[in-house]
Order: C-alpha cells, then sequence, then structure tokens
C-alpha cells in the first residue's frame, strides 16, 4: 500500500514537472513521463490519467480544450499558480530526501 | 496551441454530468488515436498498433467512470470558487461604489439601521417576554396548576385542593404551595417586607439551587415541625444584611417571630418583583387553611420528565373526579387546570408585543421601500456601466446577482449600524417599560438577538435590491449607450418609483391610525369615571403581627385609634380604612345573589371590608341609603352592606335595594346604601358586583387612606410617627397617591402608544422622504418640459399646482389602501382598544389630514423649484 501511495505520488510530480514548461494534452504528458523515465515506472497509461485529473481536482492544475497538432479536439492541462508553488516545494524536498537517502546509503555501497 | 493566459478570461462555460462523462471518452479516444498512429509511423500494422496502444493504456471502462466521477467533484468545487470569486469581487465593486457617493451612503445605511435596530430592540424585549420569560432549568416543565370555577374562570387554589393533588397525583417531581404575605422587619426602623409562603417543595419546582444555605426540608412546613424558618433574596441579603456570608444560621424578626435564615436565593429567584423572603405555609389539618373551600394560594409544579402538560391535567382531574364521588355535593362543577407558566405569563404579554412588533416591521419596510427607490433613482446613473457589461457578455443573471450583492453591502453596513441604534433604544427600552410588566425582565442583545438581526439583514438585501436588480437585468443597451445620458428608461422606472411612494404612504397611514386608535383609547380609558376623587389622597398599608393583634378586636382597636389619631392631624380631611383599594388592589372574590334564588344565578363580585369614613374620604358618590356609621363597626354589629349602583341594577333592577337582603360570602346582608361604581384595578375594565361591608367582620389585611388638602406623599413621615406612637414594632408600607396609582394602571397603555407613535412618526418621516425623493426627480426629469411650456407663457402656480397635483395623487391612492387596511389590523389591535371602533371618524379624519398636510409639505420643495427653471437654462440643458 505505502508502494503505491509513493508512486502516486511520484507520478503527481512526474506530471506537475512534465508541464512546467507549459501547457500540453494527456497524450503527450503521458509519453513525455515514459520517455523521461525511460520505462522504469511501469505504469499504465490510465493510472497516469486518474493521477492528473487527481491534480487538476486538487486545483493544482487546470484543463481546458484545445486543438491539437494535428487539428483534433484535445483536453490541454496547464500548471495553476498553486501547482507551480506545489511542484517547486516538491521538488526541494525530493531533493533533501534524495540527499538525505545517499549519504545513507551512497557511503555503504562505494 | 493558443496562449494560455487568455483562458482566465473567456472561461468555459459550466459543464453537465453528460458533458463530463463525454469529456473523459473523448480525451481516452484521442489518447488511444495519438498512440495507434505513433505506432504505425513506427512500422507497426494498424491493428497491432491499435491493440498495442489499448494494452499499453489498461481497462477504458473502469477508469472512464472513475475519472467521470473526479470530473463531478472538480465541477462542483470550481462552481462554488466561481461563485465565491464572484461574490468577493461584487462586493468589492459595491464598496467602490458606496464610497464613491458617500451621502447616497449615509442616507441609505442610516435609513436602514434605523429601521434594522427598531426591529432588533423590540425583538429582544419580545425574546425576554415570551420567549424566556423564566430564569429556571427546563422551564416549559414548570405549571401553573389552578382550580376552575363552574364558569370556566380560573381560580385560586384551597389548601385542601393542593393537599389532594399533592397526596395522589402521579405525573409532578413536585407541587408547591404558594401565598403571598406581608411582614414587619424588626429592626431600628420597622421595616414591611414582601414575601411569599411556599410549601417546601419549592425550591424543587423552581429547579435552582440556593445561593447560600439550603432550600426548606419536609419537616419545616409540617403542622408542628420546626416552621420558625425563612429563606431570602439576594436582594434582601445585600441591602439589609450588607452580603454578610455568614447570615445562615441567624435569627430574623418577622412579624414579632424570631426564624432562623436557612438559605439565599439568587437574584431573580421568584417571577415576580418586588418578594423578598420566603417562609413554610403549614396547612394544619382541619384548620380554614386546610379546607377545600377557601381559596387562597397558587399552586406551581414541576412535571415530570416524561409527563406533558396534558397528561399532568388529565391526571389531577382524574383526582378531582374520585374527589367529586366522595362528596358529591360539594363543589361539583368546579374542574383543576395545569397551564405552562411561560404561556401564563407570556399570555399577558403578548398582544401588546406582537402589535409592537407589527408596528416595528412596518417601519423596517417602509424604511426598505424608501432605500429601493433611492437605488432606483441611482439606478439611472449606473444603466451604462450595466449595458456596458451587458455588451461584453455579462448574463441576465449575473448582472442581477452583481446588484443583489451591492445592496448586501449596504444591508450589513446598516445592519451593523443598526446594533448600535437598537443598543440604544434597548437602553431607553428597558428605562421606560421598567415600571410597565409585571415580572422581572431582562432585554439582552445576546448572540440569539444578534442572529436574528443578522437574518432581518440579509431579508432586507433582496428587499430593496430586488427591484433595481431585476430592472438591471435587461438593461435597455442601444438607448443607454447612444443616448449616454438620464432618462432611457425613466417611464417604467418612475412607475415603480410611484408604487413604492403609493405602499410607503399605505403602511405609513396603517401605523398613523393604529397610533391614533390607541391615543383615542387612552383618552376614553383615562375619561372614565372613577366613582371617587382620586387627588389628594395618600394609600398605605399596615400589616399587623398575629403574635400580638391575634384577635379582631386587638385589630378594631388599633385602626379605630389609628384612625382618631390621624383625623385630629391637621391637614387631614378624612380618613379609613379598608382591604381592597381602587388601583392598587386587594379585597376576596365572592359570590353575590339573592335569598330566593339558587347558587347558579350568582355572580362573582368583589367584597371590601371597610370603617367608617372610607368611602367618605374616599368621595364616593352616595345615590341613595346610608353609608357606614361607628354603630355598624364593632364586633357581633349588624350585617349591613353598601353596595355599587351596578349591584343593585343587577339584582334589584325595579326599585330601591334599600332594605333588601343580598347574600354575599354565604352570608345575608342587609343593603343600607348604594353608591356610584368605584374602579377596582383598572380604568379600562368594565364594572362589576361590589359589596362593601364594616371592617369589623374581616381585618385580616389592612390598607389606609388619608384626604388631604396638601401633597399627600408630604403626609408620610407625620403617618409613620402615628403608627409609632401606637405600636413601633408596626411598619408602613407602600405609600403613595391614588391619582398616582391611577395614572400608573395606565402604564401598559401609554407604552404600547408611546413606541407605536414613535414608529409611526418614523414611518412618516420616511415616506415624507420617499415623497419628496420621487418628486424632486420627476421633476428633474421633465426640466426641459417646464423650461419649453414656461417659454409658451404657462404661469407659474399652474406648473406648482401640476406638480403639487401629482405628489398628491400618489399620497390619496396611498391614503385610501391604507385606510383600508388600518380597518383591518385594527382587529388584530382589538385587546389594545377601549371603547374605540377601527373605523373612528377622528382617527381617519386626523390620519388623513397628517399625512395630506405632510405630502404637501414634501412636494412643495420640488414644485416650487420647478416653477423657477429658466425656460432658456432648461433649454440648454439637452
Amino acid at each position: 500500500m505505502s508502494t503505491l501511495s509513493l508512486m502516486q505520488g511520484t507520478v503527481g510530480l512526474l506530471i506537475l514537472r512534465s508541464l512546467q514548461k507549459g501547457p500540453a494534452h494527456g497524450y503527450a504528458i503521458t509519453r513525455w513521463v515514459h520517455e523521461r523515465t525511460d520505462g522504469v515506472l511501469a505504469v499504465e497509461d490510465a493510472a497516469l490519467y486518474q493521477a492528473l485529473h487527481r491534480l487538476e481536482a486538487k486545483g493544482w492544475v487546470e484543463a481546458e480544450w484545445g486543438v491539437s497538432e494535428n487539428n483534433r479536439r484535445a483536453k490541454y492541462y496547464g500548471l495553476t499558480p498553486e501547482g507551480r508553488r506545489q511542484l517547486r516545494s516538491e521538488i526541494s524536498s525530493w531533493r533533501k530526501y534524495a540527499e538525505a537517502m545517499l549519504k545513507v546509503v551512497g557511503e555503504t555501497i562505494t | 496551441m493558443r496562449p494560455w493566459h487568455v483562458k482566465r478570461l473567456f472561461r468555459l462555460p459550466n459543464r453537465t454530468r453528460a458533458e463530463i462523462r463525454r469529456d473523459v471518452t473523448d480525451e481516452f479516444a484521442f489518447h488511444l488515436d495519438m498512440r495507434a498512429a505513433e505506432l504505425t509511423r513506427e512500422g507497426m500494422s494498424p491493428s497491432d498498433a491499435r491493440a498495442q496502444a489499448l494494452k499499453e493504456f489498461g481497462t477504458v471502462d473502469s477508469n472512464a467512470h472513475a475519472l467521470a466521477h473526479l470530473g463531478d467533484t472538480v465541477e462542483r468545487r470550481r462552481r462554488i470558487s466561481h461563485l465565491i470569486a464572484e461574490l468577493w469581487q461584487d462586493a468589492g465593486l459595491g464598496l467602490r461604489l458606496l464610497l464613491r457617493s458617500p451621502g447616497f451612503a449615509a442616507v441609505a445605511i442610516l435609513t436602514l439601521a434605523l429601521g434594522i435596530g427598531a426591529n432588533t430592540a423590540i425583538y429582544s424585549v419580545l425574546d425576554a417576554v415570551l420567549l424566556r420569560p423564566l430564569p429556571y432549568p427546563e422551564p416549559d416543565r414548570v405549571m401553573l396548576v389552578s382550580e376552575t370555577r363552574a364558569d370556566g374562570g380560573t381560580n385560586s387554589v384551597s389548601g385542601g385542593a393542593f393537599l389532594d393533588w399533592r397526596e395522589h397525583q402521579r405525573t409532578f417531581d413536585a407541587l408547591t404551595m404558594t401565598s403571598p404575605v406581608s411582614f414587619n422587619l424588626r429592626g431600628d426602623v420597622p421595616e414591611r417586607l414582601n414575601g411569599v409562603q411556599v410549601s417546601h417543595e419549592f425550591l424543587k419546582v423552581l429547579g435552582i439551587p440556593p445561593l447560600l444555605g439550603r432550600g426548606f426540608l419536609p419537616d419545616e412546613d409540617r403542622p408542628g415541625g420546626h416552621t420558625s424558618v425563612v429563606m431570602i433574596t439576594e436582594e434582601l441579603w445585600r441591602a439589609r444584611f450588607g452580603a454578610d456570608a455568614g447570615i445562615v444560621g441567624r435569627t430574623m424578626v418577622l412579624d414579632e417571630v424570631p426564624r432562623t435564615v436557612i438559605g439565599v436565593l439568587p437574584s431573580g429567584a421568584w417571577m415576580l418583583k418586588d418578594y423578598t423572603f420566603f417562609v413554610p405555609v403549614v396547612l394544619t389539618p382541619g384548620s380554614d387553611r386546610a379546607a377545600r373551600s377557601g381559596h387562597w394560594g397558587s399552586v406551581f409544579g414541576r412535571i415530570a420528565s416524561t409527563a406533558t402538560v396534558a397528561s399532568a391535567d388529565a391526571d389531577l382531574k382524574r383526582i378531582k373526579q374520585q374527589l367529586n364521588q366522595q362528596y358529591p355535593d360539594f363543589k361539583q362543577k368546579w374542574s383543576v387546570v395545569v397551564q405552562p407558566v411561560t404561556e401564563v405569563i407570556g399570555g399577558v404579554a403578548r398582544a401588546p408585543m406582537l402589535i409592537l412588533l407589527g408596528a416595528v416591521s412596518l417601519v423596517l419596510l417602509i424604511a426598505c421601500a424608501n432605500v429601493a427607490n433611492l437605488l432606483l433613482a441611482r439606478g439611472c446613473h449606473r444603466q451604462q456601466e450595466l449595458a456596458v457589461r451587458a455588451a461584453l457578455g455579462a448574463s441576465g443573471g449575473r448582472l442581477v446577482r452583481q446588484v443583489l450583492t451591492e445592496n448586501l453591502m449596504l444591508a450589513l453596513m446598516g445592519g451593523l449600524a443598526g446594533i448600535v441604534v437598537a443598543f440604544v433604544g434597548l437602553d431607553l427600552l428597558r428605562r421606560f417599560t421598567a415600571d410597565a410588566l409585571p415580572v422581572t425582565l431582562t432585554p439582552r442583545l445576546d448572540l440569539q438577538v444578534l442572529l436574528v438581526s443578522l437574518g432581518i439583514t440579509v431579508v432586507t438585501g433582496p428587499l430593496v435590491g430586488l427591484l433595481p436588480a431585476l430592472r438591471a437585468r435587461r438593461p435597455d443597451l442601444s438607448a443607454a449607450m447612444n443616448s449616454g445620458s438620464k432618462g432611457a428608461s425613466s417611464g417604467g422606472r418612475q412607475r415603480t418609483q410611484s408604487l413604492l411612494v403609493v405602499a410607503e404612504v399605505a403602511l405609513t397611514v396603517v401605523l398613523l391610525a393604529s397610533a391614533g386608535l390607541l391615543l383615542r383609547s387612552l383618552a376614553k380609558a383615562a375619561s372614565v369615571d372613577p366613582g371617587f376623587e382620586p387627588s389628594r389622597v395618600l394609600a398605605f398599608q399596615v400589616s399587623l403581627p398575629d403574635v400580638s393583634y391575634e384577635s379582631r378586636e386587638k385589630r378594631l382597636a388599633f385602626t379605630g385609634d389609628l384612625l382618631a389619631r390621624l383625623r385630629a392631624l391637621p391637614g387631614v380631611e378624612g380618613a379609613g380604612t379598608a382591604m381592597a383599594i381602587p388601583f392598587i388592589g386587594g379585597g376576596y372574590g365572592e359570590y353575590f345573589y339573592l335569598p330566593v334564588r339558587t347558587k347558579d344565578d350568582a355572580v362573582i363580585g368583589r367584597m371590601d371590608f371597610v370603617s367608617p369614613g372610607y368611602l367618605e374620604a374616599l368621595g364616593t358618590r352616595l345615590l341613595s341609603g346610608r353609608r357606614f356609621t361607628d354603630a355598624d363597626n364593632r364586633i357581633g354589629g349588624p350585617r349591613v352592606a353598601v353596595i355599587s349602583e351596578w349591584t343593585r341594577r343587577r339584582f334589584f333592577p325595579k326599585g330601591d335595594a334599600i332594605g333588601q337582603p343580598l347574600i354575599v360570602r354565604g352570608d345575608t346582608w342587609q343593603v343600607v346604601g348604594v353608591i356610584a361604581d368605584v374602579v377596582d384595578r383598572r380604568l379600562d375594565v368594565p364594572h362589576g358586583a361590589f359589596a362593601y361591608v364594616p371592617s369589623a367582620f374581616n381585618l385580616s389585611q389592612i390598607s389606609v387612606i388619608v384626604r388631604t388638602p396638601l401633597d399627600p406623599l408630604s403626609l408620610v413621615a407625620t403617618v409613620r410617627a402615628e403608627v409609632a406612637r401606637i405600636d413601633p414594632g408596626v411598619a408602613v408600607a407602600s405609600p403613595r397617591s391614588l391619582d398616582r396609582a391611577m395614572a400608573e394602571s395606565m402604564t401598559q397603555r401609554k407604552v404600547v402608544l408611546a413606541l407605536v407613535g414613535v414608529f409611526a412618526t418614523a414611518a412618516l418621516l420616511l415616506a415624507a422622504i420617499g415623497l419628496y425623493g420621487v418628486m424632486a426627480y420627476a421633476v428633474a426629469t421633465r426640466r426641459r418640459e417646464f423650461g419649453i411650456r414656461m417659454a409658451f407663457g404657462a404661469m407659474r402656480q399652474d406648473l406648482i399646482r401640476q406638480v403639487l397635483r401629482g405628489g398628491l395623487t400618489l399620497t390619496t391612492v396611498g391614503l385610501l389602501v391604507g385606510l383600508v387596511g388600518a380597518v383591518g389590523v385594527a382587529q388584530l389591535l382589538a385587546s389594545e382598544l377601549y371603547q374605540v371602533k377601527g373605523s373612528d371618524p377622528l382617527v381617519i379624519a386626523g390620519t388623513a389630514t397628517t399625512v395630506l398636510a405632510v405630502a404637501i409639505l414634501a412636494c412643495s420643495v420640488p414644485a416650487w423649484r420647478a416653477s423657477r427653471f429658466h425656460p432658456m437654462a432648461a433649454l440648454r440643458v439637452e
């Protein structure tokens, strides 16, 4: 259960991060996540959408229908100011967490 | 991709559930198509690509369902936050608009503050009188138990009935017998105190603990028990004993009997004012007090938590039924009734309170109409702004909401100021009504009252704003934007304003007519012939301790001595004693009947026991026969009676009553005189049967009157000295002048009249302002027309007359509607009216004259202004 919630938090962070450079539709977001993680995170696309909509419910992303690059109706997501703040704080806490982990784990391995 | 920030300005419209579901399906379909296309581009066959895309995606249906559900939540939340944001925006806008026209804001806020404040103040009194009159826990379980007579009226309770109930009842936690009593408290200066005799269950019924010490024990009202105990109130403890913490266990001497103080009751513990001590009531078997025939007490009970008023009532009626079988000849037609005390107390004050509430609500309505009018007039200046917003895409509903929010802001500020008004008003009310009500009242601005005030405020917002708001819904776009000035749809607005003024005038007329009717009632009541000369009479009471004045002989000797001394004083024209004094009360309620008739034909009247000289000193008018002499007033003297004219007409309608027998209180009395009817307690209560008999027959309560050409109260010191010379242990109690008592008997009338009068005046003022506003506005918008007419040679008088006619037409319509309403409202006032009909011509004429005069005054300024327009100036304006 804890791995799932960890995963969910991780996926959320990845999605927020994918929107940092600007709004994107759901397909672009899922591709970005898959590509950036090189398939390490083996998540179904549906799970990514769930996470995306949950972020919308939290008010961190906003959605709007627009027209895609191939002229199709697509739903675009963008960061809200709150989402931007959330992203910043999550990144910094991840960084602290990772540094702390490395301090402990990294030394014993090397 | 389109620029992201534009989205914020042109929001997506709200989505329905079906749309949310479709959006999810569309989004998934788009994803799958894109993925399949990409895989195809990478070399897969289209069908393999599709299958691969689906596999990567996971199960579509259940996910779509979950997302749609999530979407609903998002949508709901979005709508709410959107609404809040809009409200916030509107509130800010409203505030800025108000600040921009401070004059308008001040008038509107003050008007609303008056309306809301007055309502809050009256509500808080209502709250104190009707909603929480008893300071006891679970006050709705406290009951008043009364015996009822054959005619259905409630009656005091006999000691015997109380004992029956106490022994056999199954529905009460406790029942207590109470009866007021007056004792002389021994001290350097003896003081007469009012107290209550109570049975030992007293505090159990009230449900409150004593402040100090304890309540009575069963042994303390048992015949032969340790009955020489007393509880005192916090007031007496502070005033007389300096709040001595060691008071419990000390002794105080009441009517020569030393009693141990066992407890101190908190302030306001007893619901009636001016009672300061409590002693046990002792019902010795076989004595008069324990008999089922003499009625002298008030019984209160606390019903069990499982019982209801109805079940308690049935329980006691059952006991009476059993007694009826036991004693078939005794009080067969009597019964018993249980009533919640809150209802009994509230019942006394309910009618006047509801009248005040009605009056003050009308004032609020008028205030609202006035502010609505102001808003309408201001609306014309905002027409352009609203039109622009509508042109930019604001919906009608959105504009209505904006205007309503602004008005709510106005109402909230009015409400805040109203609380200040209520604070001041309540203080005045408290001072004003302190003596008007029989019970201790503590009106206060508590949370509940403030919540009600907030409620009034919130209702007021739409009330003042709805008309202007609806008008804002469909601004006439082209007209407003093209002309760019006022007067676009002024026809419709003016009609609305006129209607509001008519309504204001009508409501004002209702209030004025009500005040008029109350005034006429007071005048009629005040002009009732009291049947005696109330001016220059001093009245006071003396109570003789049972211990030293155990016999009637001793009491008669005391009163004889006292009267002789008083009559000998310089400046005393006459003196006498009685049991009952007009406007102050006392005396016995008894059956009156003729020897030949059966008891069923009896009427209940008042019986008073008076000394020779009393009827003369009071200034009663002898119609036939004689009044009492010293020969009548002796122990064992003749049973002679002087009756009132009403009594003579009732029992001896054909002729002379002198020498005829009349049965009162079971004894046969020979009528020796007839006097003009004397009022009992209030001028506005019809006369009933009244019989005066010599005081030698009953001296249990003694009131004294002294007639003097001087200021009656200037005699008090001399009188005290004379009483002390006979017996220093006897106090002179509640000295007052009778004309003062007469005036006080009408306090409630005066308070109601004064308040309704104040409200009516406020209403008149508001209506006049409303009328002035509408006329001034009409004149201003027709400036051009007036100018042209002047240019064509119209006379100034013509213009003045035209404007006045316009204003008076509105007023007359309102007046007629209002008068019809007033006649209807008079029905509701019935309980406070005295010998005045709703259609009283004097009141109608007075109301009409006042309203018309004020209307002419209000219209005269705009009319005068209309006649001063310079033709050229008026033409140049446009």
